[in-house]
């Protein structure tokens, strides 16, 4: 008798198949801040929500903090002596759009800053063109620097920006380069009346809009955190709004009921015009460089609007930039203003031809739009502001790597967009010319401030290397570089192979290694010799000849230049620094591509006070005395990787015959306070620390 | 009459200023006994120098000593610790009548009744009630103010009901005390731009030059963001300070800790968390417990990052910008030894803005206030003296509108420093590039508060050694207690 068998059954094989994973993740933020939910007006559009990409396998998964791929929160607040707990995302509860918006539970700053801030490193990067990394400023090391780039310790390279929400109680938001992180702050106002007791920094999307950028433009130009002219802090500032400014452009709910009260026009003040409205109620005072570039916009229109030619030349002036403004704030407005200009003015253009058949339609002035011409115009800003977006971000390849001024920017916007998009039937170039002009900015040796004359200059082909001999031409470069994850036997710069197969990697763990071989092949490249490094030395305004090659050419060496001997022939070379070896991929609105490799070249020299102790120093002769600035030279090479040929050095020579731009570097360090007559200047290379949590102080 | 011959006592080990100047009768023989006039600028000795009351208390004997006990002039130049503790150390001599003063000179800023003076006195008294509480809450969480602000506390002096040291005294009670018992007249007061003759047998001509009422001067950085409509500078930066000691004050009317979230929210005391020793959560215990602790890893794994005392930055720039604005408002006064002739320069702790107002003035060359005018940088050219400001830090010392245009080839100074106290709170006092070009100007005849002066400056000089005089008994610990020069 056969005993009765249970019917078997594999539970192993029961493996349903694998939900997909969702395409983004959905978080709760203020569009604005919390006074905007208090405020009638605003109170229906101030709930955003913001959609982030969702993890790829390749990239850290969000753990709770929220810690990612770009971004870690970490919420000390010892202020109060608490640490709170960290927010978990992937809770079941928080999945579908995170926690709701609310001011007095912490996890919700946590999830709200870290939301923001991956949504402007998505924009950036996306603009960019390609992975972002930051930069955290180490302290200069006591010995003398070698002169291989791996000994160069002062900047590093870092895979996580780190947020603290409440770090500090005080009216103030700051990025710290040495930490690589934002410390928000928060504060009681003294009037208590606007209801909200405490106002914290980080539930603001400007604010962390704003010190977001601040650390992806200290990521791309290291150099940028240190004071060298009065543009360099200023232009931090300036650029971090711009950014911040643009974005409220994404949010579409926002854009199209801001569009529909202000019949159209972006030049009304609203809240898509302006910064942080909570933050400047709070502070009981106008502030910030947006401030000032909406002041300087109607300042404009005021002076247009008035009939007496002197009063209108008086007001002209006022609203162009000269060297007496000089405070951060106050100076970056005088950018913001510029970049802003150029897209009303460009949007202004675009959609003329919509407002001009809404009038034939029947549409008078002071009717409210229909709710169609409302989206088409909200579609329209939306779409413009990405493009001036891109072309502000996508010039930041386009500046010299150190000691960059107002005029250079836009000669990069300008150039950058040229390259790339060769036609410009819409005029996106001569509006930006225009409006930077209006501001007073105007580059310095450029001839005219139309488009063509703004574009960088080619590099001279009578004046270019041959590339016959010894470090060969820019494919010669292009040969020891690693342009993807090849999946092949790429070696690192220890000689060990770098694994792009094992499952699980993490891309910008993997990719930061390529980054780095690239940056030290491209060095090494740099240091092999040529019989025409005189040649090279004036396409990339540093110095490469060694005492033996100088010495043949009958020529001195310039001392102040850091120098080591070769082993090889006893002989000395300059130090020559690569900052970044980059490679962008980059699309245009109508798919033009263009893929090229960036390349930092930078020399350091000792800068003196006294001009007669830079002589002698430039001389050799012997110096008392520690020298009393740095001073940086160098260029931005832009290879374009069709045909590996250089398209242009954006250049900042470490030595020219009259030394100009050194004595500008001497006068502004001897007189940070604008009158170096004043007091007896202090010795030795001033470093900026914690340069953004001064100027934000009272 | 003959101009009198004058010595100024410079008392030492103070890290703080006090100064005695006592004129003699040209006519009478040396410079022995008590002099005819007795001037006294200063007398303080920083807060919590090792030593503090005994520093001082030997400098108050020895001024009670040698004046016989009558001061004909006290000027008190402004509302620092370092400049005033000793009246309050030595309070039963100048509060309660162990000496006698004749005259006290003040500047116009300490004037009741002065619409900008009031004002003035107004938010620098809620600076410090905003200083303090920062402190106050910095000290509860077991650190000390860091930032750039290190130590600036001990300019202030105690707080309000604190005090122990100085008998019970704040700095403004001090100031307070003295103008009760000497009752200085409205034009005791003084104004910049004016002369005065000082009291007592003998007088010297002294020409005000500082304090500035101009605001933009008077304060060392104008509010770096623009002010608000119909706000003034005084509102904003009260403002600002009635803001800060909110944030910091130990409670508040919601909340007991003055904390900004509700308890129901998960969090953990920091100190206790961040410990080395804490072992952390037992498998057992809850995934939250967990993920906290991974922070917490992260968070320890590079220290560099960490935030540690960046929120002493906000209570920092606050005490720096208090410090200085107070040290800008100090009463600057240049004592002429003969009509037309040598001038000795008391610049107090006065800053940029301070120095740059002399400019801006001209001064009566007689006492009737007719006559020629004077320039500031005719002062400056006829100085050879020079109490140095600010114990020799950088910006207390104006470089091409001040020592470069004492061209006095008989120019000496007065550095009332201690540099190695100095170096420890990582003040720069003496500061580097103006000291030595203050040597190089004085050909070395620089007296120190914290050494004897230059002994190969002394040999080569035999006229400047004969100037000199240091007190022949010095303490085995804290060495002489004054250095004096006969000016005249």
């Amino acid at each position: 008798m056969a005993t009765s068998e249970k019917p078997s059954y594999d539970w192993q094989k029961h493996r349903p198949a694998p939900y997909p994973k969702p395409a983004t993740r959905k978080l709760r933020a203020y569009a604005f801040d919390p006074q905007s939910s208090t405020d009638l007006a605003t109170a229906n559009i101030n709930n955003a929500v913001i959609s982030l990409p969702w993890e790829q396998p390749w990239e850290h998964p969000v753990t709770p903090g929220p810690c990612g791929e770009y971004i870690e929160v970490i919420d000390h607040d010892p202020a109060s002596g608490l640490f709170y707990d960290p927010v978990d995302l992937n809770d079941p509860a928080l999945l579908q759009e995170g926690l709701p918006a609310s001011e007095g539970r912490p996890q919700f700053h946590q999830q709200m800053v870290y939301a923001v801030a991956m949504k402007t490193v998505r924009s950036f990067e996306r603009a960019l063109g390609r992975t972002i990394y930051w930069a955290r400023e180490l302290p200069p090391p006591t010995r003398t620097e070698t002169v291989e780039a791996r000994a160069e310790k002062r900047t590093e390279v870092v895979q996580r920006l780190r947020i603290y929400p409440h770090a500090l109680r005080e009216r103030n938001a700051y990025y710290s380069p040495d930490k690589t992180a934002i410390l928000f702050g928060y504060f009681q106002p003294q009037d208590v009346q606007m209801g909200d007791r405490w106002v914290f920094t980080c539930l603001s999307q400007d604010i962390i809009a704003h010190e977001t950028t601040h650390a992806l433009l200290h990521g791309v130009h290291r150099r940028s955190v240190q004071r060298s002219n009065l543009d360099t802090l200023a232009f931090h500032e300036g650029f971090a709004d711009i950014v911040a400014l643009l974005q409220h452009f994404t949010m579409v709910d926002v854009l199209r009921q801001q569009i529909a009260q202000n019949a159209g026009s972006l030049r009304t003040t609203s809240l898509l015009n302006s910064l942080a409205g909570q933050f400047g109620k709070a502070l009981g005072r106008r502030s910030g460089a947006l401030r000032t570039a909406l002041d300087l916009v109607q300042q404009d229109a005021q002076a247009a609007a008035n009939a007496s030619p002197e009063e209108r030349a008086r007001r002209t002036a006022a609203t162009t930039l000269t060297d007496r403004v000089r405070e951060a704030h106050d100076r970056g407005g005088f950018l913001v203003a510029a970049v802003f200009d150029a897209f009303v003015t460009i949007y202004e253009r675009r959609t003329a031809d919509l407002m001009r058949l809404a009038r034939d339609g029947g549409l008078r002035s002071g009717d409210d739009l229909s709710p169609d011409l409302v989206g088409r115009l909200a579609s329209e800003a939306a779409k413009i502001a990405d493009h001036v977006l891109r072309m502000c971000v996508r010039a930041l390849d386009y500046v010299p790597p150190v000691d960059m001024t107002f005029g250079e920017y836009l000669r990069a916007i300008i150039t950058a967009d040229t390259d790339l998009v060769p036609e410009d039937p819409f005029c996106y170039r001569v509006a930006f010319a225009q409006a930077f002009r209006r501001r007073g900015i105007v580059p310095e040796g450029s001839l005219s401030m139309s488009p063509d004359s703004l574009v960088w200059n080619r590099p001279d082909s009578n004046d270019l290397p041959t590339g016959q001999q010894g470090r060969g031409l820019f494919t010669n470069l292009l040969e020891r570089l690693v342009f993807d994850n090849s999946f092949g036997q790429m070696k690192d710069e220890d000689g060990r192979p770098i694994d792009f197969s094992k499952p699980g990697g993490n891309f910008r763990e993997i990719n930061a290694r390529v980054v780095r071989t690239n940056q030290i092949n491209a060095h090494r490249w740099l240091n092999i010799d040529s019989e025409e490094d005189h040649l090279w030395e004036r396409l990339l305004g540093v110095k490469l000849q060694s005492t033996g090659q100088l010495k043949a050419r009958g020529e001195r060496p310039l001392e102040t230049v850091h120098w080591r001997t070769r082993r090889k022939d006893g002989e000395r070379e300059p130090l020559v620094q690569i900052y970044s070896a980059r490679v962008a991929r980059r699309s245009g609105p109508d798919g033009q591509e263009l893929n090229q490799l960036v390349l930092q070249v930078v020399q350091k020299r000792d800068g003196y006070f006294d001009p007669a102790r830079q002589a002698r120093a430039d001389r050799g002769e012997p110096v008392e005395g520690r020298p009393d600035f740095w001073f940086r030279g160098g260029s931005t090479l832009l290879i374009d990787l069709r045909d590996g040929q250089l398209r242009h050095s954006v250049r900042k020579s470490i030595q020219t015959e009259d030394d100009a731009r050194l004595h500008r570097q001497r006068q502004f360090e001897m007189g940070r306070d604008g009158r170096p007559e004043l007091l007896y200047p202090h010795s030795g290379p001033q470093l900026d620390k914690e340069p953004f949590a001064m100027i934000h102080r009272g | 009459m003959a101009d009198p011959r004058v010595t100024v006592r410079m008392y030492q080990g103070l890290m703080g200023d006090c100064f005695l100047l006592r004129l003699f009768d040209a006519n009478a023989d040396g410079r022995n006994g008590v002099a005819a006039a007795n001037i006294l600028i200063d007398c303080g000795v920083l807060q919590n120098v090792p030593d503090e009351a005994a520093r001082i208390a030997r400098v108050t004997a020895d001024i009670a000593a040698i004046t016989g006990g009558h001061i004909d002039l006290l000027v008190v130049t402004h509302e620092h610790y370092d400049h005033v503790s000793g009246f309050g150390h030595a309070r039963s001599l100048f509060l309660d009548g162990g000496l006698t003063i004749g005259t006290l000179w003040l500047a116009w800023t300490e004037r009741a009744g002065n619409e900008q003076a009031d004002a003035l006195r107004k938010v620098f008294a809620q600076t410090r009630k905003a200083v303090q509480a920062g402190v106050q809450r910095i000290r509860l969480a077991g650190e000390e103010l860091a930032g750039g602000g290190e130590g600036l506390e001990d300019f202030l002096g105690p707080q309000d009901g604190l005090a122990v040291s100085t008998a019970g005294l704040t700095v403004a009670q001090i100031i307070d005390g003295l103008k009760e018992r000497v009752r200085p007249a409205p034009e005791d007061y003084l104004e910049p731009g004016t002369v005065r003759t000082t009291p007592g047998k003998l007088g010297l001509r002294a020409y005000v030059l500082g304090p500035p009422h101009d605001e933009d001067l008077l304060f060392r950085d104008r509010p770096s963001r623009k002010l608000g409509e119909g706000e003034t500078y005084f509102g904003a930066w009260m403002r600002e300070a009635f803001e800060i000691e909110q944030n910091f004050a130990p409670a508040s009317g919601r909340s007991l800790l003055n904390m900004p979230f509700g308890s129901v929210y998960g969090h953990v005391a920091d100190k206790p968390f961040l410990d080395e020793g804490n072992p952390g959560p037992a498998p057992e215990d809850p995934a939250a417990a967990h993920a906290l602790w991974r922070v917490r890893q992260k968070y320890l794994d590079d220290p560099e990052r960490m935030i540690g005392s960046a929120w002493h930055g906000a209570v920092s720039q606050l005490a720096i910008k208090l410090d200085s604005d107070t040290n800008n408002a100090s009463l600057v006064l240049a004592f002429e030894l003969s009509p037309g002739g040598d001038i000795m320069l008391f610049a107090a702790d006065a800053q940029v803005g301070n120095w740059l107002s002399w400019h801006e003035q001209n001064y009566p060359a007689d006492d009737q206030g007719t006559g020629l005018r004077v320039t500031a940088g005719e002062l400056l050219a006829r100085t050879t003296l020079y109490k140095v400001g600010h114990h020799g830090s950088h910006n207390a010392t104006l470089r091409a509108l001040g020592l470069e245009l004492m061209t006095s080839d008989r120019l000496t100074a007065l550095v009332p420093v201690m540099e190695e106290l100095a170096e420890r709170r990582r003040w720069g006092m003496p500061f580097s590039a103006m000291y030595e070009r203050l040597v190089e100007k004085c050909r070395g005849r620089v007296l120190r508060g914290d050494r004897p002066p230059d002994p190969a400056v002394l040999a080569a000089q035999p006229d400047f050694e004969a100037r000199i005089r240091i007190d022949p008994a010095p303490d085995a610990k804290l060495g002489p207690a004054w250095i004096e020069y006969d000016a005249s």
